[in-house]
Order: structure tokens, then sequence, then C-alpha cells
């Protein structure tokens, strides 16, 4: 376990270090020199402002993204669970285009706000739908048929999109992109992603337990409290 | 005498008939289209402007105000009662085909890529639109304008950027806009094409034209955000031209070619 860490880890290094080498201009040995010995160089420009923050922000998104699949495949209990099975990017993605579409993307955080407020509606439907039932596969159905409707109110918006400019804009948005990231915007994304991380080492016990079934989870003293805040949680004995 | 009287009798009612002619009922298809029936129909012939007549790169947004917004729909032009539409780009060459079968007429405006062409597209609209001395008076304004602009840039090369890191090349109104203002295009090849972030770094233009960069919050993966960008033009850019004057090629081409020549002549260029 500890060896294949290690091994990943190296990986990912690897990988950060081959995008910082790598990108739209060739550069020459001697401007690979100046990268790294002039500060303030056009060279130096390239490699440290633009493209490390391009590596920084894929690496922080992926090991995010990968997070969130690894709690819901613990939560699920279904190894191709991933981050969008319960439809809360899905209404994320369209509380975003609803705002491009109506012409607010120019004020600074609306599209994120957007974002946000349509993921926690998801959320809040889903929970409200959903945690009353004990089976995963309730979770999912409900998570699957959220999605299909954030996507098809998305396929909506697209349709109304008042411009090919504002559609284009959408699509941009729902892609998503590493390219042109600064520093500013890798700050912008740590400390939610930090919160995110917390709460997932938070509820990993709990989710490690249940992997191995709920007749395990719950002899091991974790139990499912109806959906409240904490819906798996030890058990006082 | 009596056939006289006939035929002056007749004459006046088809004056009259003339005079009590129905307006032209004018509905847009496009932004671009807008434009065109914002400048030369009166407000009381236009039925329908396009979803993007009030937006911020409208040229005649103003105008607009207080204007039927319809979707450029069949539906939405035949409960217009519509008797010409007039587009560029928008709508489908099905909308076209049934909006004629139903008598509706369709001016198509010719593409737009020059002062010529800019010139040519204003008489046929102005023509459609029973306008013509409107569009010769709009005419003579941009050839005013771009006598005013020439030779402002002095034949140096300039390359125009727009947030996304486009430039356009030959062929293009912008390249009819930096040669008018009297620079040459630093962009060689045709047509639009993307400039690396990392070449502008390595390699800054001499002189920078932008375009649209007020709408470069909006657009989120673009490199019109990153720092980079405003460190390789720093002190290079001359002009900063609005997506009003950009964003549909016209005869207020000829405003953007004003507006980077008076900027150059500021910076004694």
């Amino acid at each position: 376990m500890r060896r294949g860490l290690v091994a990943l880890a190296a990986a990912l290094v690897a990988a950060l270090a081959l995008s910082a080498a790598l990108g739209e201009v060739a550069l020459t040995p001697a401007q690979y020199v100046a990268a790294l010995t002039q500060p303030g160089s056009p060279p130096a420009e390239i490699l440290w402002a633009i493209r490390l923050p391009r590596g920084l922000a894929a690496a922080l998104v992926g090991g995010a993204l990968g997070l969130s699949g690894g709690l819901m495949q613990g939560l699920l209990r279904n190894p191709l669970a991933d981050p969008g099975v319960l439809g809360v990017s899905a209404f994320g993605g369209l509380g975003a285009s609803l705002v491009i579409a109506l012409g607010a993307a120019a004020l600074p955080g609306a599209v994120e706000g957007g974002a946000l407020a349509g993921a926690l509606l998801g959320g809040a439907a889903l929970t409200g739908l959903a945690a009353r039932f004990r089976e995963p596969e309730v979770l999912i159905l409900f998570g699957v048929a959220l999605s299909a409707g954030a996507g098809a109110g998305t396929a909506l918006v697209f349709n109304l999109a008042p411009s090919p400019v504002a559609a284009s804009e959408v699509l941009a948005w729902l892609l998503g992109s590493v390219e042109n990231r600064s520093f500013a915007d890798i700050a912008l994304a740590v400390l939610p992603l930090a919160a995110g991380v917390a709460l997932a080492a938070y509820a990993a016990r709990g989710l490690r337990q249940l992997t191995l079934g709920e007749e395990t989870a719950a002899l091991s003293g974790w139990t499912w409290d109806g959906g409240g805040r904490r819906p798996w949680r030890r058990r006082r004995s | 005498m009596i056939g006289r009287l006939a035929g002056g009798l007749a004459a006046a009612l088809s004056l009259s008939t003339a005079g009590a002619a129905e307006p032209l009922r004018v509905f847009s298809l496009d932004q671009c289209a807008d434009q065109y029936v914002l400048a030369l129909s009166p407000r009381s012939e236009v039925v329908g402007l396009s979803p993007r007549a009030r937006a911020a790169d409208s040229y005649l947004r103003d105008r607009a105000l207080g204007l039927p917004i319809r979707r450029p729909s069949l539906e939405a032009v035949l409960a217009s009662r519509a008797g010409l539409v007039v587009r560029t780009w928008g709508g489908s060459p099905g909308l076209q085909r049934a909006l004629e079968t139903r008598g509706v007429r369709v001016l198509t405006l010719p593409e737009v890529n020059d002062f010529a062409q800019a010139r040519r597209a204003l008489r046929l609209a102005a023509e459609a639109l029973g306008r013509p001395a409107a569009g010769a008076r709009l005419t003579a304004e941009m050839d005013a304008k771009l006598r005013r602009a020439a030779g402002a840039g002095r034949g140096a090369a300039a390359l125009y950027l727009t947030p996304s890191a486009f430039t356009s090349g030959p062929g293009t109104h912008i390249d009819a806009i930096l040669r008018a203002a009297g620079f040459r295009n630093a962009a060689r090849a045709a047509g639009y094409a993307p400039v690396p972030l990392e070449r502008l770094v390595l390699s800054p233009p001499w002189a920078v034209v932008t375009g649209f960069f007020e709408t470069a919050p909006t657009w989120r993966w673009s490199p019109g955000r990153h720092p980079s960008l405003a460190h390789a033009t720093a002190g290079r850019v001359i002009a900063a031209l609005p997506g009003r004057v950009l964003g549909c090629p016209g005869w207020f081409m000829a405003d953007a070619a004003l507006s980077l020549a008076e900027a150059a002549r500021a910076r004694r260029f």
C-alpha cells in the first residue's frame, strides 16, 4: 500500500515536471536554463506563470475528482460510482449555464455562485428525496433521475441561448479547462478543496467500514441515522 | 375631355393609393441585421428585433429599447405579420424557405469584410427598407470618418487580439479597420487564428490593438484573464476597441478605425 502511494506520488511529480517542460512553444535548452536562472525572463514567465499553474490546477482538480469518486464508491458501495452519479454536479452545471445564458457571466463570481447554488439545490433535493431510504440503490436511482433532469435543463438552456456566443460560453464552462490558469485561480480553489478534503477525512472511517458491508459496519459500531447531519455515525455503546 | 378627366381621376386615385400604401413591417433575425434595421427603418415599421439587439455589443442597442424583441422563429415572424425579414447570419436556410413560401420577403445581406462591401450592404439594405437617402447619408458619414482616420498608424505593424487570444488576418473586417487607420496587420495568415499565449510572452508584438476586452471576465478559460498576457502587452496596447464596433461588420467599422486612429495620434504614434 505504502509502496503504491510512493509510486503514485512519484508519477504525479513526473507528470508535473513533464507538464512544465512541454507547451505550445518549444523552448531551446538555453531558454530552459534562462527559465531556471533568470526570474522575470520570458522563458521563466512561461515555465512558472503559465505551465506550472496549469499542471498544479490539473493535479488539484484531478485529486479532488478522485477523492469524490472514492467517497461515492464507499457511500454507494458501488465500484462504478463517480462524482457525477448523484446529480449534484449536473445541477451545478445547470446553475452556471443559466447565469451565462441570462447574460450575467461578466459579474464577478456570478457563474461560480450560480454553480454553487445549483449544486446546493441538487444536494438538497437528493437529501430530501432519498435520505429516508436505507438502500444505496435508492440514492443512486434518485441521483440518476436528478442528473437526467438537470441535463435536460441544461440542454434547454442551450436551445434557448440568445446567441451562438452565449451557447459557446456555456459549452466552454461545462467542459472546463486547466488552460490559462494563474496562481490566483489556484488560490481561489484551494480553500473549498481543503474543506472537501477535511470532510472526506471526517467521513473516512465510517465509509471504510461500509465498504465491507452494512452488517460489518453495524458490527463495528457504525449505524445509519436516517440521513441527518451524520448519515453514518458511531453508535454509542 | 372626358377621357382626360377620367385619366386624371385614375392618376389621382393611383397616387392616393400609393400614399396610403401600408407601411413596411420589418423583422430582423440576428444582431448584425438589427443594426441595419435600427439605423434605417422608422421605429413604427419595426415589428421584431433579434434577442441580442439590446446586448452590450450591439452598436445601436440604445435605439432597440422599447422595440419588440422576438426569437428568430417561423412562428414569431408569422405572428408579427412581417412583410420583410432582414438577416445576415441568423435563421436557418429552412426558415428562409418556409418564409418565402408563405410570401414573406427575405433580404439576406451580403458578407462584409471591407469598406467597399460595407457600402454595398448598406445600399442594398437602404433600398430594401425604402430609405435610400438615409443609406446614402450613413455612407457619406462613414467615408468622412475614414478620411479622418487615414494614415494615423504610419504603416506600423499592429496585432489585433481578443480575450481568447485570437487574431484576424487579411480578408477580415478587422484587417480592413487596421488598414483604414494606417496600420499594417501583423497577422499574416488569412482569416481568424489563435495566437499561443506562450508565443506572445516569448515574442511580444510591437503594437497591439485589443478588441472585446470589456467582455474578458465572461470567458473563464481565456488567456485574456491571464496575468502573463497583461505583462506581455503592457505598454504596447494602442487602443482597446469595444465589441459594439467590432461584433458585426458594417458601416460602423469606420467608428473603430477612427477610434484607433485617434488613439494612435494621442500617443504620438
